[in-house]
């Protein structure tokens, strides 16, 4: 099993359309493990199923098909606001830690006006707070941390095992 | 309409029929082709020959030599892609004639290679935070209801866009998105390379979007 | 997973949309593209909107043919058919 976010209505980011209702299957399936959920935020957030030839790219999981499962509930405004609140708590104590910089203030003038919709927002610029911080690694380490604060929040399978089998035809 | 990837479509059956008709003497069909193809030929001679009036004649003289060669028709490709190639020797020998031809140097289009997005529209470079994203973004169609986009005078402003761009975007623009071709056929007929034909469609494409935008948000205002 | 190397700008990214639609990126270009249009509302709306432009031009009905233009085609079909069917086509 993996997760992927999409849109209102189960849209495809980017792709123009709409999965199928859970349990079809379709082609150029996207998805992610959980350590990867973070950049890839949007309005709602499903359990999905890869089947051929699942492989990584970068933070993506691609495969042949793949089919909605079920919807995770617990993905909704509330925790998205919440999301972002606790990133743009991550912005203000990496300001604080940092010396009069014009990108720091930038950032944090931004995390000043986080709110729900902006949660995928707020997770980059704590991303890039922190590199400016603490590096390269840093950034890293806030990714991780995010992805474990949603993986809490929402219980989802910490080790994000996704079950390729063979192509079964439908 | 599909095409195989690496090679022309071979004729379907309604181009055999369509073939069939035209040496029988149809008028009705040959009338119906004329409507269909003549102005995206306009629009392909106008890559080669400078004037619209020179292209007509182009077109003119493509459509009787279609005629003249209907029985050398092998149905190797469609008939379409035979129709297109026909103009397309026609305006290039046309185009050799005529003492000012539009070179080839020139497919690129005026502009050459710069940005398609007004750049005023983007932070600088020199921003601390968010270099080169968005000042002035552009805003979400999603909430636009639907008519608003089928509506007749929004075709007609993306026609004209489309008919304002330098002859090679246009052509592309018009053989690509309008007319259906793939890629494949295009870079065949227009013999060029995909990255060209890209670089044609990018530019084509980024300039009707702006006139739709502009038109659109117009409307919103 | 880096964050600061090879990010992509605003400015960048449309110059990409073309070679996106096309199928034309790597693999890694994609996903690098994706995930900017994730957390940046303003591409991602420009493309939809290309999207959008593409399909009304894809409506576009083929344009009209000069009235007098078609009647010169008409009379040199009529004169191709007369002379290549000497036995009279109809």
């Amino acid at each position: 099993m993996a997760y992927a976010f999409t849109g209102p209505g189960a849209q495809r980011p980017f792709a123009g359309d709409r999965w199928p209702e859970p349990g079809t299957w379709t082609d150029r399936a996207r998805a992610s493990r959980v350590e990867h959920l973070p950049v890839w935020i949007a309005a709602e957030l499903w359990v999905v199923e890869l089947e051929g030839a699942v492989h990584d790219v970068g933070t993506q999981l691609r495969a042949d098909h793949g089919r909605l499962v079920e919807q995770v509930d617990g993905w909704d405004g509330n925790a998205a606001a919440a999301f972002a609140e606790d990133c743009a708590a991550r912005i203000r104590a990496f300001a604080a830690r940092s010396g009069p910089n014009d990108a720091m203030a930038a950032y944090r003038e931004d995390a000043a006006s986080l709110g729900p919709a902006d949660a995928n927002v707020a997770g980059w610029v704590a991303a890039h707070a922190a590199a400016a911080v603490e590096g390269e690694d840093g950034a890293v380490r806030e990714r991780s941390r995010q992805a474990a604060w949603l993986a809490e929040r929402l219980e989802l399978r910490a080790d994000g095992r996704v079950t390729p089998r063979a192509p079964a035809r439908r | 309409m599909t095409s195989t990837d690496a090679e022309q479509q071979i004729a379907s059956p309604e181009d055999l029929r369509t073939v069939e008709a035209l040496r029988a003497g149809d008028e009705r069909v040959f009338r119906e082709l004329i409507e269909r193809y003549t102005a995206s030929m306009i629009r392909v001679a106008l890559m080669y020959v400078r004037t619209r009036a020179v292209a007509e004649e182009v077109v003119q003289d493509t459509w009787i030599g279609v005629l003249g060669s209907l029985p050398r028709f092998e149905g190797r490709s469609s008939l379409r892609t035979w129709i297109f190639r026909i103009l397309a020797n026609q305006a290039r020998t046309r185009a050799r004639r005529e003492a000012r031809s539009v070179p080839f140097s020139s497919l690129a289009g005026p502009g050459g290679d710069g940005p398609t997005v007004d750049p005023d529209r983007f932070l600088g470079a020199d921003h601390p935070a968010f270099p080169g994203h968005w000042a002035s973004p552009p805003r979400s169609w999603e909430g636009m209801p639907e008519q608003e986009l089928l509506a007749g005078e929004t075709r007609e402003r993306v026609q004209d866009a489309i008919d304002m761009l330098p002859a090679s975007q246009r052509a592309v623009i018009s053989l690509r998105d309008v007319e259906g071709w793939s890629s494949q056929e295009v870079c065949d007929l227009l013999d060029i390379s995909e990255g060209n034909q890209r670089v044609l469609l990018h530019r084509g494409r980024a300039k009707v979007r702006e006139a739709l935008e502009e038109y659109l948000d117009g409307r919103a205002a | 997973m880096s964050e600061a190397q090879g990010m992509l700008s605003c400015r960048e990214v449309v110059e990409l949309v073309t070679a996106y639609l096309e199928g034309a990126l790597t693999e890694a270009e994609e996903v690098r593209f994706e995930e900017h249009l994730a957390m940046c509302d303003g591409c991602a709306a420009y493309l939809d909107q290309m999207r959008r432009t593409i399909d009304v031009a894809g409506r576009l009905d083929p344009k009209a043919v000069d009235v007098e233009a078609c009647d010169r085609l008409i009379h040199a079909f009529r004169t191709w058919r007369a002379g290549s069917e000497p036995e009279g086509g109809s």
